[in-house]
């Protein structure tokens, strides 16, 4: 009896076609600068509800905060961010020497009780704007880190075209195994998809579309799929029919000519 | 690391992440990313990686949690990555009242960051030879802030280098690395910066009373800078960056202007307070570091 005939791959197409280090370079989020409208509020109420004071040591320690209320709304870019975090240990520093002064002018009958009581106070409010900042800054670094740390990975999808592509063969990248495990198909199940059946052989395709989502696999699965598909290069895609045959091509991130067989 | 250095270690990057000695165990954020969505805690617990769940699982399982029969119908959400409950008010209100007013949410995170993030950092710390207090810090930080593998393999082993100059040397790629990533993550080289200052003051062991970015970290200040509301808590109320406040301290400040030394009880030992307790030590010969036992009882508080 005549073996049947085996598996041709004409031309693989992997979408997306660049490597997740390519991808990660274009989708990397806006950057992103603290949100310091709530601390900003928050100490500009309490400014606001200071009485007036003549004592200079209460003064201080309420300049100080106006200052730090001002530095946060000037932070618009990277470096006056840099510079809000340079200044305002040192403005809280000057609260705090400043409601000790005025607290030392009090004993000595020099500064109102409700003056030295605003200068604490002020002091007391640059300490909690400096500890809101710093976690609004903390907040927004984390979620830059995120993306640092594990960029989202893209769903892929290999076509292959050709002829007599068995959705039941063994499947190797640079050969090395590429499970069913690995597929998820429209249907919900790990395996191939067949995209147009070949009419003589309905169980073999001509076109045959094997979808993998990164979020769905394993962490050994995970690492070899970044092994494949993080970095730019030229690999080889191995089909392997049931009866054995097999069929071979090279593929390369991003798409080159190496990916169509030569006619 | 001893206890009081792990809780030094803690207290550092603490201050990194909310500007305070014992951390906000209330904080609550929504971070971007599958992994991320609703945070919670003083070291960003969250909805997306599970850690949510499992903190407020274990805080739940508590026989004293405050907020454990609020909380519990919510947790098949927390179980199931709800993300809808990133904009839920009421989850989210729930989860700041138990952070900022219950004492057993602030055990639970503390035993739950300690297992989780702590612990297996000194565990990683050791692994590549790192034993001072200081530089088990230097990598719990980076495991807290991320990019401890990527950079670790950069450095390479310690060998024969000796673990200070590796750590040093940690620390300026490091620093590097941070400026080099986008906003706002160049700022973030306050962290690395605050090591630098400790390295070169030798504070290896982090003894105390330790300075780190303009917040001084002191034995009183790791034992309880937060009060129970509404209790009088038995702390020595003292001077210190930030201020103590709390319900004692209002007390006290109650008690002073029932006893002639007004004020408007502000509830913040700040200076101000600090100048009324020493005038009613002073005229009741009250010797004293700070308003402790003898200043409270004197006063009837």
């Amino acid at each position: 009896m005549a073996r049947a005939a085996g598996p041709v791959i004409n031309e693989i197409s992997i979408t997306p076609g660049e490597s997740d280090a390519s991808l990660a370079k274009g989708t990397a989020p806006a950057t992103l600068l603290p949100d310091l409208v709530q601390a900003t509020t928050a100490a500009r109420q309490d400014l606001s509800s200071f009485p007036a004071v003549v004592n200079s040591n209460a003064a201080i320690a309420i300049t100080a905060l106006s200052d730090a209320i001002k530095a946060a709304g000037a932070a618009q870019t990277g470096s006056e961010l840099n510079q809000l975090i340079e200044t305002l240990p040192t403005l809280k520093g000057k609260a705090e020497l400043g409601a000790r002064d005025a607290a030392i002018d009090f004993q000595a009958k020099k500064a109102t009780q409700t003056e030295a009581e605003t200068a604490q106070k002020a002091a007391s409010t640059l300490q909690d704007f400096f500890a809101n900042v710093m976690q609004a800054i903390s907040v927004a670094g984390a979620n830059s880190m995120r993306f640092e740390e594990s960029p989202a990975l893209d769903v892929r999808t290999i076509d292959l075209r050709g002829t007599n592509l068995s959705s039941e063969g063994l499947f190797e990248i640079d050969h090395a195994d590429l499970p069913f495990r690995m597929f998820f198909n429209k249907d919900g199940q790990n395996a191939p998809e067949i995209v147009i059946r070949e009419d003589s052989t309905p169980s073999f395709a001509r076109v045959l579309r094997l979808t993998l989502d990164p979020a769905r696999l394993g962490s050994s699965d995970l690492a070899q799929f970044q092994k494949w598909f993080d970095a730019d290069g030229v690999h080889t895609f191995t089909l392997t029919n049931p009866d054995g045959q097999k069929a071979e091509l090279s593929f390369s991130l991003p798409p080159a000519a190496t990916q169509k067989a030569n006619p | 690391m001893n206890d009081l250095q792990k809780a030094t270690c803690a207290a550092i990057v603490n201050i990194f992440e909310t500007g305070r000695v014992r951390g906000d165990y209330g904080a609550i954020a929504v971070l971007k990313g599958d992994s991320g969505h609703l945070s919670y805690g003083r070291s960003q617990t969250t909805l997306g990686s599970g850690s949510l769940c499992k903190l407020l699982t274990q805080y739940c399982q508590l026989p004293n949690a405050q907020f454990a029969a609020d909380l519990k119908p919510f947790l098949p959400r927390f179980d199931r990555k709800d993300f809808s409950l990133d904009t839920d008010t009421t989850v989210c209100q729930l989860l700041q009242r138990a952070g900022r007013e219950d004492p057993a949410m602030w055990a639970t995170q503390d035993q739950f960051f300690g297992e989780n993030y702590l612990d297996p950092a000194c565990r990683a710390a050791e692994s590549v030879g790192i034993t001072s207090a200081l530089g088990q810090t230097v990598v719990y930080d980076s495991r807290v802030q991320g990019g401890w593998a990527k950079l670790q393999a950069r450095v390479g082993p310690l060998t024969a280098r000796g673990e200070q100059d590796w750590v040093k040397t940690y620390v300026s790629v490091r620093k590097a690395w941070l400026q080099s990533l986008a906003r706002p993550l160049p700022s973030t080289v306050y962290r690395v910066d605050a090591f630098t200052i400790l390295m070169e003051q030798g504070k290896w062991d982090l003894p105390l009373p330790l300075a780190v970015h303009g917040v001084e970290i002191t034995e009183a200040a790791l034992a309880g800078d937060l009060v129970v509301p509404g209790t009088t808590a038995k702390r020595t109320l003292r001077i210190t960056t930030p201020y103590l406040r709390g319900s004692d301290v209002t007390a006290l400040q109650r008690a002073l202007a029932r006893n002639g030394l007004l004020n408007s009880a502000d509830g913040i030992y700040g200076s101000f307070t600090d100048t009324l307790v020493r005038n009613w030590q002073s005229s009741k010969a009250i010797q004293e570091d700070g308003a402790g036992p003898k200043t409270m009882q004197s006063l009837g508080v």
